[in-house]
């Protein structure tokens, strides 16, 4: 598909983070999983080594384990915008979920479509906008074309 | 500046419409219309956007006197097709000039702007006329005149006769030179 | 339009006096070229009047005074100096080099990175490939950087995230080929927080 048929949106970030301290925009991880699936195999994994190291790197994130009867294990997230994640983990590794949800930890929770441009700025003139007369010399202003075009004749 | 309090003024100024006089004594048709064309785009402005209507006025005097280089005047040929079977009209460049003054670069200014629909409307802010007397409310918005691309050559006539002894001879010719 | 004419020269002997050898028109050529130089010179010392041939064709360039220059420098310097120090400026801009493109950002914009970069979300980083910066009535222009002690531009790391998937398609008709690949890139968003301007200009 073409690039200007796709859904777009401007640069933004949730609430202005990062103009004060930073916030981590991930709220709450629900990780549901089987107790005895072969596809489950990573997550458990996953869950006996390396989450309550996750949970201690990130004190702001909700984290819940969830053994369920399932087929696929998934896992949920929960931004601050209110937009929710689900990722399958069917047969993943437990250093692929690692990846997976570190990197879910640094998304903001927006939408990940094409950004049209990649700056955003709330003052985009800080010198004054251009216009027709910036660095000109004040002499057009009483410009009389001598020369090329006939002069009026002055009435005394 | 600020974002509360609103660009719209400013915007204004931005947007704002230039004319701009151009004089075509002595010039060759191709290189006023380049220049014009550019103008007419708004393609001269920093903030220039294909999409933002930012052209600006253009008015031409003297085409009258456009000087074409070479043997255009009899070999440069303006052909055009009427719709009418056998309607292929086909008309040397003296014979366009003849016919009217300012068709020649108008035509030159029609071909080098884009093709798309703001066409006739930058078109339409194009002003020429042949000599250079023009209508006092099209003079009064003029701002700027844009330099003449080339340099009139002076004439000998308009040398002075001192001006014409004191140039350098490299050669003088002999009273008794034959010329073959 | 002086080797026409000293053609002309060459060829004129050649054609009045067929039996000289042309090597011989050559050499007798340069006297006479000698002869005009001085009789032009002569006539300077008078008053010569304006030709195309009596100054070049392109302006006369006036290069100011070395000694005038230096201490308009020394003024302005010190100028922008005192206004930096009473931080009589305004709102900063600069223009940073980051990621071989370059910004032109301010105070609290957002700065989308077709990269990864070595630090965490909320890790201030600063950049030091300062071009220009600019205040409301000055501009300082880097030849091509400015010194990191006179600029401190400094951003967070506020997102680390990828790109949407971009599709890259082949196909050739009539030849049964097909490919189409996705490709996803990193992606890194910069809030930038403070440019600092220090009275440090030299």
């Amino acid at each position: 598909m073409t690039a200007r048929g796709t859904p777009s949106r401007f640069l933004q970030s949730v609430l202005h983070n990062g103009l004060g301290r930073y916030v981590c925009q991930l709220k709450r991880v629900s990780l549901i999983f089987s107790k005895d699936a072969q596809t489950s195999l990573g997550t458990r994994e996953f869950i006996e080594e390396k989450v309550l190291d996750f949970a201690k790197a990130n004190p702001s994130v909700v984290l819940y384990v969830s053994p369920e009867k399932c087929r696929v294990p998934k896992l949920v997230a929960e931004y601050l915008n209110g937009s929710v994640r689900e990722e399958g983990l069917n047969r993943m590794s437990a250093d692929d979920i690692h990846q997976l949800i570190q990197k879910m930890a640094n998304q903001s929770g927006l939408e990940i479509i094409r950004i049209r441009k990649p700056q955003h700025t709330d003052n985009p003139s800080i010198q004054g906008q251009w216009h027709a007369f910036t660095n000109k010399p004040t002499s057009v202003n009483i410009k009389t074309f001598e020369g090329t075009l006939p002069q009026a004749q002055n009435a005394p | 500046m600020m974002a509360s309090y609103g660009r719209t003024a400013q915007q204004w100024a931005t947007f704002a419409r230039v004319w701009y006089l151009i004089d075509a004594r002595m010039q060759p048709p191709g290189k006023i219309s380049a220049l014009c064309s550019v103008h007419l785009q708004g393609k001269h402005k920093p903030m220039y956007h294909a999409l933002s209507d930012c052209g600006d006025h253009v008015v031409v005097i003297n085409t009258r006197h456009i000087a074409f280089s070479g043997n255009k005047w009899e070999q440069k040929v303006y052909s055009s097709h009427t719709g009418y079977p056998g309607g292929f009209r086909q008309v040397t460049a003296a014979e366009l000039h003849r016919r009217n003054q300012t068709e020649i670069v108008r035509l030159a200014i029609y071909g080098m702007l884009p093709k798309n629909l703001h066409r006739r409307t930058m078109m339409q802010r194009l002003h020429l006329f042949p000599e250079n007397d023009i209508p006092e409310e099209i003079r009064k918005n003029l701002v700027t005149e844009i330099s003449q691309p080339r340099k009139i050559p002076r004439r000998l006539d308009e040398y002075s006769q001192e001006e014409i002894d004191a140039f350098p001879r490299l050669w003088v010719q002999p009273p008794d030179f034959l010329v073959k | 339009m002086s080797l026409g004419a000293f053609g002309r020269i060459a060829a004129a002997c050649l054609a009045g006096r067929s039996a000289w050898p042309p090597r011989a028109a050559v050499f007798l050529s340069r006297p006479a070229l000698q002869c005009m130089c001085l009789h032009n010179s002569s006539q300077q010392q008078g008053s010569l009047p304006k030709t195309s041939l009596s100054q070049p064709p392109w302006p006369e360039t006036i290069l100011p005074d070395p000694v005038d220059e230096s201490e308009h420098h020394k003024e302005l310097v010190k100028k922008v100096n005192d206004l930096i120090a009473k931080g009589q400026f305004g709102r900063l801009f600069a223009v940073v080099y980051f990621s071989s493109r370059q910004w032109k950002v301010t105070n609290e914009d957002l700065v989308a990175l077709d990269c990864s970069v070595e630090a965490k979300c909320g890790d201030r980083i600063r950049l030091e490939k300062v071009l220009l910066v600019g205040g409301e009535n000055f501009t300082l222009v880097g030849k091509p950087l400015l010194g990191k002690d006179l600029v401190r531009v400094e951003a967070t790391v506020i997102e680390q995230t990828e790109s949407r998937p971009k599709i890259v398609q082949k196909f050739w008709k009539r030849h049964g080929y097909q490919r189409r690949k996705w490709s996803v890139s990193a992606q890194t968003i910069l809030r930038i927080n403070t440019i600092e301007l220090a009275p440090a200009l030299s």
